[in-house]
C-alpha cells in the first residue's frame, strides 16, 4: 500500500524499491490506532445496531450478530413526540448560547481591559454563580420561578442556563481578551475609532476562534443539561435528556428507541464540531502559542 | 504661542508641537520628569536615549494613549490634553508594530486612510494610489496580498512604517522605525524617510536608541536620559559639545574616549596622572587644564583623532595594545593604560601586535573637559578649532543584521 509511485524515476530505473523501515513503522502504527479506535468506538457501534435490532434479538444468548433489521423503533420514537423534544433541546441550547455570546463577550472584554471600580469583586461575583452545586440553585430557582410564573417556559429555562454558562463564558473569554495585544486596539483608537468600534472591528475578529470554541462548550453544556430542565421544565418545555427516562416504562425498558434517542442526541453536536473544527482547535490552543 | 491663544477644539496644520513641564509616574517609577521642548512644522526631531529612558512613554503621552501627571502638550494651536486620542489624529508607529493580523498588507496600510481620522479626505482611487506608492517606496509592493503572519520581521516593520507614513496626520511619531531592518535597507530608508518628512508640514518625532541614526535623520536631537531631557541641539552641536559624559558615551561609533585624569602638584611642577600613569602634556594644554580650576577632570576625545606613536602629539600617554580590529576601510585599535581603554581609529595600513607598547597621542584640539564628579561639560573649555571635525554617519560599521 505504501509503494512508491510507478512513474517516479527510481521505480523505472532499478528493481522495485523495498518498503523502507519508516514506511513499515507507519503502517504498524496505523493498524494499532485503528484497533484502539475500534475498541473505543465499539459501544457506540453496538448501540447503533440496537436501533435496527428487533426486541427478540436485543439480548439473545448467544449473541446474534446477524439479524433482520427493523424500523419499528423509529416509528415508536416519532409517534411519541421525541422529534419535538429534540427541537426543544436544540432551541433552548441555541438561544441560551446565543445570549451567552451576546452578553458575555462585551462583559469579558470589559473585565479584561477596563479599570473599573470594584472590577475584581464583580468578577468574583460572576464566578461565584458557578461555585454552588446546581442542586443548590435549582430549589430557589423553582420557588422564584413558580411564584412569577416562569416554570415550564422557554424564558425561564434560558434564564437558568445563563447562570452557569454566562459565568463560565466570561471567565474563559476574559483570559482570551487579556492575551490580545493592546497595541492593536491603540492603533485603532489613534485611527479615530471609538471604543465600541475598536471592539467590533479589531477585537471581535481576533476573538472569533475563541468565541466559537467557548460558545461550542456552552452549547454542549446546555444540550446535556438535565437537572434544571427536569425541575424547571418537563411538561411544555421538555428537552431530550428529560424525555429519555420515559423510555423506562412499566412494560420494561425500551432499548431500541433509547438507542435511537441517544444517537440522535449526538448528531447536532457532532455536526457542529465537524463544521467548526478549525476554529475549535485554534481557539483551544490560542494563547498557548503566541504568534 | 501664548497659552491664552490656545484653542481647545481642533488641531490646525502649520503650527508646531510644544511640551511644557510634562511628567509621568508609573507605580512610583518616574518615567518622565519635567520634559519641555517645542518643534516647528516640518521639523524632524530625534529623541535619543538608552532603552528605558522614557522615549516610548513620551510618544504615548503625545498621542494620548497615556495621560501625563502634570504639564501640557500643545499641538497645532490646540491643547492636546483636552482632546481624546481619537481626535488628535497622530500617526504613531509602535515599536511592537501592531499590524492587524486579520488584514492583508494592503488593507493594513490603507486602514488609517479608511478610518474616521481621514474621513472624507480621500476617495477610493486616491487611497489605492497612495498605498501603492508608499509600498513601492518601501520595496514591499509585491507583498500586498500577504497576511502579517506570512512576513519576516523586517517586512512587518516596513508595513508598519507604510501604515504610519501614508497618513496625513497632525504629527508623526516613529518609535524605532528602522531598528529591525538589515543594514543596507536601513541606510536607504533613513535617507528616504527624512527626505519625505521634511517636505511635509508636520512635526516628526523619531524615537531611537541609536544616537547616530537620530543624528543622521534629524534637524534637532533631544537627548533623553532617565526621563529627563539632558541636551537639545543640532547633530553638530551635540556631537561637538555633549552636555555630559553620559551623552558623550552614546555618541560616535566607536563612542568617545573618556579618561579620568588627576592634576598632581609635585616639587618640580604640576603633573597629569591617568590611573597612576604619567601623561606628557604640552604647556598650552596644561594651562587649559589648570584654567578649569579642578584637580580631577575627565578628558573626552574622539577615536577618529586619537593617534598612536605620533611623536608630534601635544599630549601623550604610554599604553599597551589590547585589541586590533581591521575593518578594511580603517583599523580600530584599543590600547590599555592601567585598566583604562582608549580606542583609536587608525589607517587600514596600521601594523602592530597585541601587547606591544604604544604612545597614545591625545588630540588636544579635540579634547573636551568634563567635571569628574558630576560628569557635566566644563563651560568655557571648548577647544578652539572645530573646523576639521567631521560628522560621518557613513562610518557606522557595527550593523546588526535582523
Amino acid at each position: 500500500m505504501n509503494q512508491p509511485a510507478m512513474s517516479s524515476p527510481a521505480a523505472t530505473q532499478g528493481p522495485i524499491k523495498r518498503i523502507s523501515r519508516q514506511e513499515r513503522v507507519s503502517v504498524v502504527w496505523t493498524l494499532v490506532l485503528v484497533a484502539i479506535a475500534f475498541i473505543v468506538l465499539f459501544p457506540v457501534l453496538w448501540v447503533g445496531s440496537f436501533m435496527f435490532r428487533p426486541d427478540s434479538a436485543m439480548f439473545a444468548r448467544p449473541t446474534e450478530w446477524l439479524f433482520e433489521p427493523t424500523l419499528v423503533h423509529f416509528r415508536y420514537v416519532i409517534e411519541n413526540g421525541f422529534i419535538g423534544y429534540l427541537g426543544t433541546s436544540f432551541a433552548l441550547a441555541s438561544i441560551s448560547t446565543f445570549l451567552v455570546v451576546l452578553l458575555g463577550t462585551p462583559a469579558a472584554y470589559a473585565f479584561a481591559r477596563f479599570k473599573l471600580r470594584f472590577r475584581d469583586d464583580l468578577f468574583l461575583f460572576v464566578l461565584a454563580t458557578r461555585m454552588a452545586p446546581p442542586i443548590c440553585m435549582v430549589i430557589p430557582f423553582y420557588m422564584i420561578f413558580s411564584s412569577i410564573g416562569l416554570i415550564d417556559t422557554y424564558f425561564g429555562l434560558t434564564l437558568a442556563y445563563l447562570t452557569f454558562n454566562l459565568s463560565f463564558y466570561i471567565w474563559v473569554m476574559s483570559s482570551f481578551c487579556r492575551d490580545l495585544p493592546v497595541a492593536l486596539e491603540e492603533v485603532a483608537i489613534l485611527e479615530g475609532h471609538s471604543r465600541f468600534a475598536v471592539f467590533l472591528r479589531v477585537v471581535l475578529p481576533l476573538l472569533r476562534s475563541a468565541i466559537v470554541a467557548t460558545g461550542m462548550l456552552c452549547f454542549i453544556f446546555a444540550w446535556n443539561e438535565f437537572m434544571f430542565a427536569f425541575m424547571l421544565g418537563g411538561q411544555q418545555v421538555k428537552t431530550l435528556p428529560v424525555a429519555v427516562p420515559e423510555l423506562i416504562t412499566t412494560q420494561g425498558v425500551r432499548w431500541g428507541p433509547m438507542a435511537i434517542v441517544g444517537t440522535l442526541s449526538l448528531v447536532p453536536v457532532m455536526i457542529a464540531v465537524f463544521l467548526l473544527q478549525k476554529h475549535i482547535v485554534r481557539g483551544l490552543t490560542m494563547g498557548a502559542v503566541k504568534g | 504661542m501664548k497659552a491664552s491663544s490656545v484653542q481647545k477644539t481642533s488641531v490646525q496644520p502649520g503650527k508646531g508641537l510644544r511640551l511644557e513641564g510634562v511628567s509621568k509616574c508609573f507605580d512610583e517609577v518616574q518615567a518622565l520628569s519635567d520634559v519641555s521642548f517645542s518643534a516647528e512644522p516640518g521639523e524632524i526631531i530625534a529623541i535619543c536615549g538608552p532603552s528605558g529612558a522614557g522615549k516610548s512613554t513620551l510618544g504615548r503621552l503625545i498621542s494620548g494613549l497615556d495621560i501625563p501627571d502634570s504639564g501640557s502638550v500643545q499641538l497645532g494651536g490646540a491643547l492636546l490634553s483636552e482632546l481624546p486620542p481619537q481626535q488628535r489624529r497622530v500617526a504613531h508607529m509602535f515599536e511592537s508594530l501592531a499590524l492587524y493580523p486579520t488584514l492583508d498588507v494592503f488593507s493594513n496600510v490603507a486602514s488609517p486612510l479608511r478610518a474616521p481620522s481621514h474621513r472624507g479626505m480621500f476617495n477610493r482611487a486616491q487611497i489605492s494610489d497612495q498605498v501603492e506608492s508608499i509600498l513601492h517606496m518601501m520595496d514591499i509592493a509585491h507583498l500586498s496580498k500577504r497576511r502579517p503572519s506570512e512576513l519576516s520581521g523586517g517586512q512587518k516593520q516596513r508595513v508598519a512604517l507604510c501604515r504610519t507614513l501614508v497618513q496625513s496626520p497632525t504629527l508623526f511619531i516613529l518609535d524605532e522605525p528602522i531598528g529591525h531592518l538589515d543594514a543596507k535597507l536601513r541606510h536607504r530608508l533613513r535617507g528616504e524617510i527624512s527626505r519625505r518628512q521634511r517636505r511635509l508640514n508636520q512635526v516628526t518625532l523619531w524615537l531611537t536608541p541609536d544616537t547616530l541614526e537620530g543624528m543622521a535623520v534629524a534637524d534637532r536631537v533631544i537627548m533623553l536620559i532617565d526621563g529627563k531631557i539632558q541636551q537639545v541641539g543640532t547633530s553638530r552641536e551635540v556631537y561637538a559639545a555633549p552636555a555630559n559624559t553620559t551623552i558623550a558615551r552614546l555618541l560616535g561609533d566607536p563612542a568617545m574616549n573618556l579618561i579620568d585624569v588627576w592634576l598632581k602638584k609635585e616639587s618640580d611642577g604640576l603633573k597629569v596622572l591617568c590611573n597612576g600613569e604619567r601623561m606628557q602634556v604640552s604647556e598650552p594644554f596644561l594651562s587649559r587644564l589648570k584654567a578649569t580650576g579642578q584637580l580631577h577632570v575627565t578628558l573626552g576625545f574622539p577615536p577618529l583623532h586619537t593617534g598612536l606613536n605620533e611623536t608630534s602629539a601635544a599630549a601623550k600617554l604610554r599604553g599597551e595594545i589590547y585589541t586590533i580590529e581591521p575593518f578594511g576601510k580603517y583599523t580600530l585599535v584599543t590600547a590599555e593604560v592601567n585598566g583604562v581603554y582608549v580606542k583609536a581609529k587608525m589607517p587600514s595600513g596600521f601594523q602592530s601586535s597585541v601587547g606591544s607598547h604604544v604612545q597614545i597621542g591625545i588630540p588636544v584640539d579635540h579634547v573636551l573637559l568634563f567635571d569628574q564628579k558630576s560628569g557635566e561639560l566644563l563651560n568655557g573649555t571648548f577647544p578652539q578649532s572645530h573646523n576639521n571635525e567631521v560628522f560621518e554617519p557613513n562610518t557606522i560599521h557595527s550593523e546588526a543584521s535582523m
